[in-house]
């Protein structure tokens, strides 16, 4: 089998290509950086590279079309993310084959794929049987890294551009790690009353090496922040995962459910994050979290 | 200008409730407009106030509830909907919705822009937006926080993880916005009242030229359980011990010495 | 019988939960707190459409029905258990439905647009302190003098007073005076417009003081006095000497929406008592639900909400067929008793919900940290017979039912 996947990072590209030794497949990748590809060169059979400046979808999708016009893929991966989605909706849309998205599990059942993905915001699982040719979108820590190598060729491609669509773009400025390769991420929620109260998680997550991040009442109906963890937002799966004053509404776990190991604190016995953790302090987080820093600081 | 409105009867996700064995019973949930619909409607409302445009509505469906949220698209303003008869179109393949929507499009247009929500939190891919964009070969602005008309052109701000992106198009264009874009204003009992008084067409894809839906074989549909451990301590019975214990977590997924 | 409501009566009660979600719910521990409902509050109801909902579209109504005005009332007050939004917008409902009834055209072109959007405040003004239930036995005066009315006198326990200075354009209330020979009774009153503050300018004459309530804060109470204030005929609603009629038509109107806000209180009330009893755990982790003194006592309080929901529903349809349907099988005075039903019940069972709920709380019940006691105490208002005390509905009842002749002391 034949599968294409389009990354534009190194982890992520590790996560597809988990996919691919699931389904033995041969694996050539599309990145937009050549800094990129001389990397997943060392991971996947072949990869084309195009350039580009930053992310537009309608030249990316039809440059990616071009490729895999070369390709004949089998499978076409693209990360379950807006700008991956938005990308392989054009690409499936245009070879008219299947998209599933969301995906966190596939397999061969004899002639066919069976694939599960997340559906009703993360709520349930959903069963589907497709066969290929196929696009899918796979999820954010669903599929480990794979420690495969290859020593794959690489080749240069000319960017196919979408002359209706001007772009501009601002980076943002990034504060420390990035969430999606943090791993740690520390995490407030409602339970937090003021802003400056947020200094106590700047420094728990500083302390331990991580990022931090709010849930999506913080950000969007407070402004206490640009961005949050949430199905709308940034999607995490580091190994701790620390929650605090966070409630654990459906729409926010979904984005953190491929922690590796989940920790909260909330002063709500019944709060619905204390089903979905591994380990959970119910108390008060203003008491907690300065002790817990006290004793942290202690120790080193 | 001429706006095209797509939206979708969406299940209430805080409302589901389960079988024993783990099945959604999604038949009883509550359905309604979408919140990122309800956006795109509110959307497409705006610009016919500031521009004068024409709004068509549309949605794919069967039930009297489709015929609903049509009608509280026209209590938001919209001039005119469309009902595409389907049965069951949450297990149609995003692709086919796609062609249908598509087929509407040549139907009943052509349109300026075609506008939805980002996401609707049920079923959907994310994707339709794209297919559709695709299949007219026309350009797609995807995940919208802020949209503006500004000298013929549609300028739409869009912030992801990595930072804030500006698209610019001209239309004919895709837009799907989020929940970021705007308030979604609220009927009033006097738009409530008109709405029943106006007209919804219904088409089958007959109608529009389509053959067959495509649907997606779905084996199976199971509340999604993560197995953790969920090992608590009370801190309010004894702040250090919890503490110790926080750290001892800590310590042992090498986070902290 | 039917009873479901309408699609587009569904369609209006989330249209209100979905205002009330947003622009209520988070604010009405502050308005009760602080006493005081935010004028852009007032006016973003206005723009809603939630005043004057069964008064013509010709004056800025919405052209509804009093089942409408019902429900969003009742929702208004789900969202605020305080009741004092639901008071504020129950009032500029139930006032200008009758005052539309019997003023003048030019009055009413004047008046009710401005209510409609939020700008001015309509009100009820029968209240003296020598009596309230007895309304025939009012001392408030007005003498005419060519085309003006005269009028001396006081008011008190009035609502929106406060409003009535801040707003932009003031306001004013359904006034009820003596205007003819005492021995006449209650045939001797006359009901005006009287407008207070018009245009931002305050009439002379009218001098308000303030109360501090101790619950349903957010919708001013007051008191005032009339001296030598002078009011143009024009201002007069319908005939002289009728006034009464009309009053207790405005009452009929104004209870139905009355029971309304407190049965929405009550719901509110209910909900965080199921909430409650699910998780307080006790006695080796037991739900206090599963202890049958608990639930039983809470299947009595459920069963007497919705008997007082349903009255309450089944007044407003009646009043519907009556006001504008005009249906003529039914008359006006087949609305006494349904009336006088829901606004005895739904108080009633309202102030019974609390009580239990604040016991099933406990101690907790007793502190700020717990908003339970501003619903009880905010419905209480209701309990101690703002418009309408609750022993004359049962005298209305009793009249009707037994027979006068029968009850006559």
């Amino acid at each position: 089998m034949k599968i294409m996947l389009y990354g534009e990072s190194i982890e992520w590209i590790k996560q597809a290509r988990t996919v691919a030794d699931i389904l033995d497949g041969e694996t050539i990748g599309v990145t937009p950086s050549r800094e990129l590809g001389n990397e997943a060169v060392k991971i996947l059979n072949k990869v084309y590279v195009f350039d580009s400046i930053h992310y537009e979808p309608n030249s990316y999708y039809k440059t990616i079309y071009k490729i895999a016009e070369e390709v004949k893929p089998d499978l076409s991966i693209f990360p379950s993310t807006i700008k991956g989605r938005t990308l392989a909706g054009l690409y499936a849309g245009s070879r008219d084959e299947p998209v599933i998205t969301d995906v966190v599990d596939l397999r061969y059942v004899g002639r066919f794929l069976e694939v599960k993905r997340l559906v009703y915001g993360g709520a349930c699982v959903a069963v589907l049987r497709a066969s290929t040719p196929l696009t899918i979108c796979i999820s954010q820590g669903a599929f480990k890294p794979s420690e495969k190598g290859e020593n794959g060729k690489i080749e240069y491609f000319s960017r196919v551009d979408e002359e209706r669509v001007q772009t501009i773009f601002k980076p943002r400025e990034y504060l420390g790690i990035p969430l999606e390769r943090a791993e740690v991420v520390v995490v407030a929620g409602r339970g937090f009353k003021k802003r400056e109260d947020l200094e106590m998680v700047k420094e728990l997550s500083s302390r331990l090496d991580g990022a931090w991040s709010v849930t999506r009442p913080l950000a969007a109906d407070y402004g206490w922040a640009d961005t949050w963890i949430g199905i709308s937002g940034a999607i995490v799966s580091p190994r701790l995962y620390i929650a605090i004053g966070v409630s654990g509404q459906p729409l926010h776990m979904i984005a953190a459910r491929n922690s590796k190991t989940i920790i909260a604190v909330n002063k709500d016995p019944s709060a619905p994050i204390f089903e979905e953790v591994d380990y959970g302090i119910i108390g008060d987080l203003y008491q907690v979290i300065p002790r817990l820093l006290e004793k942290i600081k202690k120790k080193t | 200008m001429k706006i095209l409105t797509l939206i979708k009867l969406t299940l209430d996700i805080s409302q589901l409730k389960y079988e024993s064995t783990g099945e959604p019973l999604t038949e009883i949930a509550p359905k309604k407009m979408g919140d990122s619909d309800k956006c795109a409607v509110e959307e497409a409302v705006r610009l016919k106030e500031k521009l004068g445009a024409y709004t068509v509505v549309a949605t794919i469906g069967s039930t009297s509830e489709n015929e609903r949220i049509i009608r509280d698209a026209y209590a938001m303003g919209i001039d005119e909907g469309y009902i595409v008869k389907v049965e069951d179109p949450e297990i149609l393949q995003a692709t086919s919705i796609g062609k249908i929507v598509s087929s509407l499009v040549e139907k009943t247009g052509p349109y300026d822009l075609i506008i939805l929500g980002a996401g609707s939190l049920d079923t959907h891919s994310y994707t339709l937006g794209s297919i559709i964009a695709s299949k007219l070969n026309i350009p797609i602005i995807a995940g919208v926080d802020s949209l503006q008309y500004v000298d013929g052109f549609f300028e739409a701000l869009c912030i992801m993880e990595d930072g804030a992106y500006t698209f610019r198009a001209k239309a004919p264009l895709v837009v799907t916005v989020t929940t970021e874009a705007n308030e979604p204003r609220i009927p009033t009992l006097k738009t409530i009242l008109r709405s029943k008084k106006m007209e919804v067409k219904t088409l089958t894809i007959h109608d529009l030229g389509v053959d067959d839906v495509v649907k997606v074989d779905l084996l199976d549909v199971k509340r999604y359980v993560v197995n953790r451990r969920k090992i608590l301590w009370d801190a309010s019975e004894d702040l250090e011990k919890a503490v110790d214990k926080f750290i001892e977590v800590l310590v042992s997924e090498g986070v902290a010495q | 019988m039917d009873f479901e409501f309408s699609e587009e009566e569904v369609r209006f009660r989330e249209s209100v939960q979905e205002f009330c979600k947003r622009y209520i719910e988070p604010r009405w521990v502050e308005i009760d707190e602080g006493g005081k409902i935010p004028l852009e509050l007032i006016k973003k109801m206005g723009e809603q459409g939630l005043f004057m909902i069964p008064v013509s579209e010709e004056y800025g109504g919405m052209g509804g029905t009093i089942t409408m005005a019902a429900i969003a009332i009742e929702e208004i007050a789900y969202h605020d258990p305080s009741v004092a939004v639901a008071v504020y917008a129950l009032l500029n409902n139930g006032w200008p439905f009758i005052m539309e009834k019997y003023s003048l055209e030019d009055v009413k072109r004047e008046i009710l647009p401005k209510v409609a959007r939020g700008e001015a405040f309509y009100g009820i003004a029968s209240t003296e302190s020598q009596g309230g239930s007895d309304v025939a036995g009012i001392k408030t005066l007005a003498i005419k003098k060519g085309d003006k009315w005269i009028i001396n006198g006081e008011k008190t326990y009035i609502s929106g007073v406060r409003e009535i200075q801040e707003l932009p354009q003031g306001g004013g209330y359904f006034l009820v005076a003596k205007t003819g020979k005492v021995e006449y009774g209650h045939r001797n009153i006359t009901a005006f417009n009287l407008i207070l503050k018009w245009d931002g300018k305050v009439r002379e004459g009218w001098k308000p003081t303030l109360f501090e309530e101790i619950g349903r804060r957010g919708i001013s109470t007051g008191a005032f006095t009339l001296e030598d204030f002078e009011l143009e005929d024009k201002y007069r609603i319908g005939e002289e000497n009728k006034g009464f009629y009309y009053l207790m038509e405005g009452f009929n109107v104004a209870r139905i929406l009355v029971a309304a806000a407190t049965i929405g209180s009550g719901r509110w009330a209910i909900d965080q008592a199921i909430e409650w009893i699910r998780n307080r755990r006790l006695f080796e982790g037991r739900p206090i639900s599963s202890f049958q003194g608990v639930s039983f006592r809470f299947s009595e309080l459920y069963g007497e909400l919705e008997a007082a929901k349903l009255l309450t529903y089944r007044a407003a349809w009646l009043a519907d067929k009556i006001y504008i349907e005009r249906d003529r099988k039914w008359r006006e005075q087949d609305l006494n008793v349904p009336v006088a039903l829901c606004k005895m019940k739904a108080p009633e069972a309202t102030g019974k919900i609390y009580e239990e709920l604040m016991k099933w709380y406990g101690a907790y019940a007793y502190t700020k940290d717990c908003n339970a006691f501003r619903g009880w105490i905010g419905t209480l208002s209701y309990l101690v017979g703002a418009e309408g005390a609750q022993n004359i509905m049962r005298i209305i009842i009793a009249r009707d039912i037994i027979g006068r002749e029968y009850v006559k002391g």
